[in-house]
C-alpha cells in the first residue's frame, strides 16, 4: 500500500496536483462506488481545475467571506488559553478541573520555534510532535497535554499520504482521545443544517480513522480514539460557541472499508489502455481554443472511467459532466438515487418508460419485476392526474 | 514659565476655533459649500491640536475615545494593558482590554513589530555602557521546555521569569489571574463609562469558568470562582514554571532570558527523522 502509484501518475500527467486533505478525503465517502472519483482521488488531481476546464466555467468554491466568518469563529473559540474549549469540553466530554495542560502545534506557533521550516518538512514535523505528545498520553497521562491545538496526523490513501490538520485533540486522563472540530454554520434551535452537519460528521470520522492509525503504529489500541467526537458550532445567530457530541464510530468503519478498497484504482487504471492521460492544464490566459482542446481531451480521457451517479454527486466539482453525460445517455441515475433504485437494472430512460406503458416486453425475471412495480407505479399515476381532471 | 507658553498657545488655538466655527456658520447659511468643506477640515485640526494641549497640561483629564485622535503609542497601550491583565497576554487580549478599559484601539498587526524593535532596542542599550535602558520592555512569553517565543502572546520583561514561562497549564492559569484581575478593575471603575465594557469583558471571560453564571453576573462571583479553579490548578503550574525558570537562568544569557531562543541547528534533522 505503500509503493508510489505509477500508473496513477501517468494517468495525472503534468495537470494540476492538489494534495488530499480529510473534506477531500470524506468525498470518498459520498460518492460510494464510484470508479472515475476514486481515480481521480487516488492521482490526487485538483478537482475544482479540471471540473472548471470542463465545464469551461471558473469554479471558486467557497466564498471569502464564509473563510473570514469561519476563521473569526475559530480564533474566538480558542483564544484566550482555548477558555471556550476548556469549558465545553468539560460539559460534554467530562475532562476534570486540572485537564487543561494544553499545546498549540499550529505551523505558524510552530515556525517562531522552527524559523525557515514549511511545506512538507513542516507537516512532517508536526507529524512527528503529534505522535511524540500521543505517546506521551499512553507512558504518562497525568503529565501529558489534554488539549492539542492543530494537531497533525497522517492517513494512508491509495499509497498517498494525507497530511490532516485536527482541529483540537482533547485528551482526558483515564486514557480517553476526542476529536474536537469546530465548525462556523450554526446550529439554530438545537438543529445544524443538516446537510453541511452530515459532511462535518464524515470528514471528523477521516480524522477519528487517521488518529486510531497513529495509535495503532505507536503501539496502542485504536479503542484509546473515543469515537464520540465533540463539534463545536455557533449558537443561534450570534457568535457564541455551543457544542454537540456525536457518535461517529460507523462512520469510521465505513470509511475504514472505504480506504481498504482504495488502492484498487490502480486496478482500475491498468485495465484501460495505458495511453489514457489528463492534458496539461492550459497556462493562464490561453486563448479559448486552446481551453476547448484541453477540455475536450480531459473528457475523453474521463470517459473510460465509468461514474456511478448519485444524489451525493452534488458537491463533487465534477458534477455537472456527470450529470450531462448521464443525460446524453439517458440513463435514470439521472433522475436520482430512489428512481435509479426503483428502476434496479433497467438504465436507460426510454426503456424504463415502455416497460412501464407495456410497450416492451421484460427480457428477464428482474426485468419483469420491475416492469410490474414501474406499471404499477405508471397506473397509480393515471389515476391521479384524471382524478383530478 | 513652559506652563505660561502652553496655556499662550491653547488659547490661541481656542479663539482661532471659535472664529472658524463662526466663518462656518455663516458659509452653511449663504449656502456656499466649497468654503464650509475647507472649514471642517480646519476646524478638525484644530480640535485635535486643542486636545493635545488639554492633555499635555493635565493628564488626569480623560481622553477623548475616538480612535483617530489616538496618539497614544502602541507600545505605552501595550504596557498599560499588560499592567492591569498582570500576565502573559495574547494580542487577542490585549486589544480586548485596551478597547473595554480605555476606548481605544490597538493595532494588534504592529505587535510583531513592536516585539522585533523592543529587542533592538535593548541590545542597542546593552552595547553602548552610556545609553539609559528602558525601565520595561515588551517581551514574548517563551515556551517553558525550549525557551522559544510563544506566537501572539507577550509580557512585561519586569516580572520574574518563571511567570514569562508558558507551562501546559499557564495558558488556563493566566486567563484564570487575568479575569480576576479585570474583574477587580471592573468594581473599580463603577460609575465611569468604562464599566459597561469593562463587566461584558469580564463576564465573557468569566462564563467559561466552571460556576460563574452566563448572565447578570458580579465581579465578586467571577473573582471567587476564579480563585476556587486556580486552587485545584495553580499549585502545579507554579511547580512546572518555577523548575523552568531555574533551568532558564543556569542555561541562558540575558539576551535569550527575555526574548527567547530559536531551534535553527536542529531542525533539518528533526525533519529527516520523522521518516
Amino acid at each position: 500500500m505503500t509503493n508510489t502509484s505509477d500508473p496513477l501518475e501517468n494517468f495525472r500527467g503534468s495537470f494540476p496536483r492538489q494534495p488530499l486533505n480529510a473534506r477531500r478525503v470524506a468525498g470518498a465517502l459520498e460518492a460510494p462506488g464510484c470508479q472515475r472519483r476514486t481515480v481521480l482521488d487516488a492521482a490526487a488531481v485538483n478537482l475544482d481545475k479540471l471540473g472548471s476546464l470542463i465545464s469551461g466555467t471558473p469554479t471558486d468554491r467557497q466564498s471569502p467571506f464564509a473563510l473570514t466568518r469561519g476563521n473569526q469563529f475559530e480564533q474566538q473559540v480558542v483564544a484566550n488559553g482555548m477558555a471556550e474549549i476548556v469549558a465545553l469540553a468539560r460539559r460534554h466530554l467530562a475532562l476534570e478541573i486540572p485537564e487543561v495542560r494544553q499545546h498549540d502545534l499550529s505551523a505558524s506557533a510552530l515556525s517562531e520555534a522552527y524559523p525557515g521550516v514549511a511545506g512538507i518538512k513542516m507537516n512532517e514535523l508536526r507529524a512527528r510532535l503529534t505522535r511524540q505528545r500521543a505517546s506521551e498520553m499512553l507512558s504518562d497521562p497525568s503529565h501529558a497535554y489534554n488539549l492539542i491545538r492543530h494537531a497533525m496526523t497522517r492517513l494512508d490513501f491509495g499509497g498517498e499520504i494525507v497530511y490532516l490538520e485536527q482541529d483540537v485533540l482533547a485528551f482526558a486522563v483515564d486514557g480517553r482521545i476526542h476529536v474536537v472540530e469546530i465548525k462556523s454554520y450554526p446550529r439554530i434551535d438545537g438543529r445544524a443544517d443538516p446537510v453541511k452537519a452530515s459532511a462535518t460528521v464524515r470528514q471528523t470520522a477521516v480524522y477519528a480513522l487517521s488518529l486510531q492509525q497513529l495509535m495503532v503504529e505507536i503501539g496502542a489500541r485504536p479503542d484509546v480514539v473515543n469515537t464520540t467526537t465533540m463539534i463545536v458550532l455557533p449558537e443561534n445567530l450570534s457568535f457564541r460557541p455551543t457544542a454537540v457530541t456525536i457518535e461517529i464510530d460507523m462512520y469510521v468503519r465505513r470509511l475504514r472499508r472505504q480506504l481498504a478498497s482504495v488502492p484498487q484504482a490502480t486496478e482500475i487504471i491498468q485495465a484501460l489502455s495505458a495511453g489514457i492521460r489528463l492534458p496539461d492544464h492550459p497556462a493562464k490566459g490561453a486563448g479559448s481554443d486552446e481551453l476547448t482542446t484541453a477540455a475536450t481531451a480531459a473528457r475523453e480521457a474521463l470517459a473510460p472511467l465509468p461514474p456511478r451517479f448519485t444524489d451525493g454527486c452534488v458537491s463533487c466539482p465534477l458534477f455537472h459532466h456527470c450529470r450531462d453525460e448521464a443525460e446524453f445517455h439517458r440513463s435514470t441515475s439521472r433522475l436520482g438515487s430512489a428512481v435509479a433504485s426503483a428502476c434496479g437494472n433497467v438504465t436507460d430512460i426510454a426503456a424504463a418508460i415502455d416497460l412501464a406503458e407495456g410497450r416492451r416486453a421484460p427480457a428477464d425475471a428482474s426485468e419483469a419485476a420491475v416492469a410490474a412495480a414501474l406499471a404499477r407505479g405508471a397506473a397509480a399515476a393515471r389515476l391521479a392526474v384524471g382524478g383530478v381532471a | 514659565m513652559f506652563f505660561m507658553e502652553r496655556a499662550q498657545e491653547l488659547i490661541e488655538v481656542v479663539t482661532a476655533l471659535r472664529n472658524a466655527n463662526d466663518a462656518l456658520l455663516e458659509a452653511t447659511t449663504s449656502g456656499n459649500g466649497a468654503e464650509a468643506t475647507r472649514l471642517l477640515q480646519d476646524i478638525a485640526v484644530l480640535e485635535r491640536r486643542r486636545n493635545r494641549l488639554v492633555h499635555k497640561s493635565n493628564p488626569d483629564i480623560a481622553r477623548t475615545t475616538s480612535s483617530y485622535e489616538s496618539s497614544i503609542p502602541l507600545r505605552d497601550q501595550v504596557i498599560q494593558a499588560l499592567r492591569l491583565t498582570g500576565r502573559p497576554s495574547s494580542s487577542r487580549l490585549i486589544s480586548d482590554v485596551t478597547k473595554s478599559r480605555w476606548a481605544e484601539r490597538v493595532d494588534t498587526a504592529k505587535l510583531s513589530s513592536l516585539r522585533r524593535d523592543e529587542a533592538r532596542s535593548w541590545r542597542k542599550s546593552q552595547e553602548l555602557p552610556g545609553r539609559q535602558a528602558r525601565d520595561v520592555y515588551v517581551v514574548p512569553a517563551l515556551t517553558y521546555d525550549r525557551f522559544t517565543p510563544v506566537r501572539g502572546t507577550v509580557a512585561l520583561s519586569t516580572w520574574p521569569t518563571s511567570l514569562r514561562l508558558i507551562a501546559p497549564l499557564s495558558p488556563r492559569v493566566d486567563m484564570l489571574h487575568s479575569t480576576v484581575a479585570l474583574a477587580q478593575e471592573a468594581s473599580a471603575v463603577a460609575g465611569t463609562n468604562y464599566e459597561a465594557p469593562m463587566m461584558r469583558l469580564m463576564a465573557r471571560l468569566g462564563a467559561t469558568i466552571p460556576g460563574v453564571r452566563p448572565f447578570g453576573v458580579e465581579p465578586q462571583a467571577v473573582i471567587e470562582a476564579a480563585q476556587a479553579e486556580l486552587k485545584e490548578i495553580e499549585e502545579t503550574d507554579e511547580l512546572e514554571r518555577s523548575e523552568a525558570a531555574a533551568r532558564a537562568h543556569a542555561q541562558l544569557d540575558a539576551e535569550v532570558l527575555l526574548f527567547g531562543t530559536q531551534i535553527r541547528t536542529v531542525t533539518s534533522r528533526a525533519a529527516q527523522g520523522s521518516q
